[in-house]
């Protein structure tokens, strides 16, 4: 089917997934289609259920409350894998290791942790320091992973993968602002995403025209703490132990929206002015806005 | 604010070959069930009573039947999957056994006694793999009554074509079956015992000719062979041939509504076999999605059928064949059936509901029909099942 005629009808799912309001914009043509949609968000409960770090029996979970699991699927592993890879490519600044920072930073609380709470977490945080061997994994005592950051923008590229392999080619999936196009409107016509102004976090300051791949935002100004005028953003630098300032958020657009949130990350992570020459460097489409 | 063009960077490159390696992002449509699911369904069968004022001997009560079903599906790996299916199955009441000649030359209901209680066990298996453009299923299974006992297998591959616009299936299927009536001995005073075969093949075609529209037609065959008289119906007089072969021609049409967010299906299927019967069958369903996790799909069918050649209401003279036969399923007679089916699904569990009544008369039919079978039967079926995902 190379074209969709212009009655097929645009649906739109909304649903609660992954801590996020998630909607599916999908053009459906057919009714077995209907049951393509439904699977596809059946896709999303069940990678949350899986990878959640808020449900006991997830696998992140078992994983981290054993310190030594065998037998991983093939899945978790292709996820450590490119978690590993995007660890490499960011000089150890994108670490999904970086959770048990979260026992010292309270951003519910207006008050900033101490010197010695942050450097006593140190020592367990660090990728590095994760032992893999095939399928296996050792979590050294005290230590964290948490796939955060990175599989609810691989659920936005299964969804959108789910619905191209059963011949629904039209459509935008939004996870809760992790965003990937199907494919544009039937009509040819990209999708319009807007890109949120950190002061205001509801009128759109840019405009992205989607019509394949995805993209991402990470933010620093949703949650903060605020200790005499300075401003403690919620991306904490896995190095230091500490929020990274300077940049309020950085939206990308790539292939895979797994890649544009993993990219947005190191940009928010390495500031202002060397985040745009890693994103430059990088050659993605992207808005950075300081400060 | 700063963007750049895109160009190739060993960095982006290494990201995105490590994406790609994830499975989500390798989504085979033709790919085993990702979790395993159970299903459980019962169906309750009420056939009308027989018509008392045309019975000439047995009970007017015809059969119930309650059907349990359990199924389970799980997938063995990313390719590969087995499903196991076990049916169990109680009947009670009465079944016609013939018709027979009345006083006054009418034909007239020969009925079994009511105390007909049976029932029937069904275990099988389907493993299925699944490849990038198709799948294949292989399945075995054993039924077992007290006086009934079948063995059965089956071959099928479908393979898509075109960008998957097509998709071609073939399946090929055997049963082996054990007939043992109760009741009925041979000349050595051992149970009687008979035994039948079947050999079944069927291949069609679906083709996506639009968005909106897709078709597909089919053709079919099945060669029995063995015992193919109702050993119950022979002590009255029922004799067949041991060989039939049975041909099917089927075809199809399922159209998308956006605006009304409903499908219309329309079937058509024709049958004939050397038995001399030859049916029709028209079928009409309209599957309206109501929100995005209700359907509702009602649906008619027609149906027509001519008599074997051997076929009569009753039997004065022996036919030079040898054969003869007053099951009403060999007579003619037309059928309407009226079905409506509802399906909810929640996040983890599906809901069926249908209920099917079922009329078949000889002034259905659009051929005219001088005398009509009194042991055509209407009946009343209501389906609930339970589905559950892991």
């Amino acid at each position: 089917m190379s074209s969709v005629k212009k009655d097929s009808l645009l649906k739109v799912f909304s649903f609660k997934a992954m801590g996020s309001p998630c909607k599916i914009h999908v053009y459906l043509s057919r009714q077995q289609e209907l049951h393509v949609a439904q699977a596809a968000i059946q896709l999303v409960h069940q990678l949350e259920a899986k990878y959640s770090r808020y449900q006991s029996t997830s696998i992140l979970s078992k994983m981290n409350k054993d310190g030594e699991t065998t037998g991983l699927d093939n899945e978790t592993i292709a996820l450590l894998n490119y978690a590993d890879i995007a660890f490499h490519n960011s000089d150890g600044l994108f670490d999904i290791t970086t959770g048990v920072l979260r026992k010292a930073w309270n951003f519910k609380s207006q008050s900033i942790p101490t010197h010695e709470l942050i450097e006593s977490l140190m020592p367990y945080i660090g990728w590095q320091k994760i032992i893999r061997e095939g399928a296996s994994i050792i979590i050294p005592k005290g230590m964290q992973i948490d796939f955060g950051g990175i599989v609810k923008e691989y659920a936005a590229d299964a969804v959108a993968s789910y619905f191209l392999a059963h011949n629904v080619c039209h459509g935008l999936v939004d996870l809760g602002g992790d965003i990937r196009a199907i494919g544009p409107h039937p009509s040819g016509k990209p999708w319009q995403v807007g890109i949120r102004n950190p002061c205001t976090p509801k009128a759109a300051i840019a405009k992205i025209e989607l019509s394949s791949g995805g993209v991402a935002t990470s933010g620093n100004y949703e949650r903060f703490i605020s200790v005499n005028g300075h401003r403690y953003g919620h991306v904490l630098n896995p190095l230091t132990g500490w929020p990274v300032s300077g940049v309020s958020s950085v939206s990308v657009h790539a292939d895979t929206c797994i890649v544009a949130g993993t990219a947005s990350t190191i940009g928010l992570l390495k500031g202002p002015s060397e985040g745009k020459h890693w994103l430059n460097d990088l050659g993605v489409e992207y808005v950075l806005q300081e400060e | 604010m700063a963007a750049t063009k895109k160009r190739t960077n060993p960095m982006l490159a290494a990201l995105t070959t490590s994406a790609l390696a994830l499975p989500g992002l390798n989504v085979k449509a033709d790919s085993a069930p990702e979790a395993a699911s159970v299903g459980y369904r019962f169906y309750v069968y009420q056939e009308g009573d027989a018509p008392v004022d045309k019975l000439s001997s047995g009970s007017p009560e015809r059969y119930s039947i309650y059907v349990n079903q359990f199924q389970l599906l799980a997938p063995l790996n990313e390719s590969v999957s087995i499903n196991f299916n076990y049916i169990q199955e109680s009947m009670s009441g009465a079944s016609p056994v013939g018709t027979e000649a009345g006083d006054g030359g009418e034909s007239q209901l020969i009925m079994s006694a009511a105390s007909i209680k049976e029932s029937r066990r069904d275990v099988s298996s389907t493993v299925r793999w699944y490849a990038e453009n198709g799948n294949l299923g292989m399945s075995v299974g054993v039924s077992n009554e007290n006086d009934y006992d079948a063995t059965y297998g089956g071959i099928d591959v479908e393979r898509h074509f075109n960008k998957k616009n097509t998709s071609v299936k073939l399946a090929s299927s055997v049963s082996s079956d054990t007939l043992s009536p109760t009741g009925r001995v041979d000349e050595q005073s051992k149970q009687f015992t008979q035994s039948k075969q079947s050999v079944s093949m069927v291949a069609s075609i679906t083709q996506l000719v639009s968005a909106q529209a897709m078709l597909q037609t089919g053709f079919g065959t099945t060669l029995l062979s063995g015992y193919l008289t109702d050993p119950y119906k022979a002590l009255e007089g029922d004799v067949r041939p041991e060989s039939k072969n049975q041909y099917t021609w089927s075809a199809g049409a399922r159209i998308f509504f956006a605006a009304q967010d409903a499908a219309m299906h329309i079937g058509y299927r024709y049958y004939t076999d050397d038995w001399n019967i030859n049916s029709h069958a028209v079928k009409l369903s309209w599957y309206q999605n109501i929100k995005y996790d209700i359907q509702l799909i009602p649906s008619l069918r027609y149906y027509v059928q001519t008599e074997a050649e051997f076929y009569d209401r009753y039997f004065t003279t022996a036919r030079s064949d040898g054969f003869f036969s007053t099951d009403y399923r060999l007579s003619s007679y037309g059928a309407i059936s009226a079905k409506l089916k509802y399906v909810q699904t929640l996040k983890r569990f599906s809901y069926t509901a249908t209920i099917e009544w079922y009329d078949s008369s000889a002034s259905y039919s659009y051929r005219n029909i001088s005398f009509e079978s009194p042991g055509l039967v209407n009946y009343v079926m209501f389906t609930t099942g339970l589905n559950f995902n892991f």
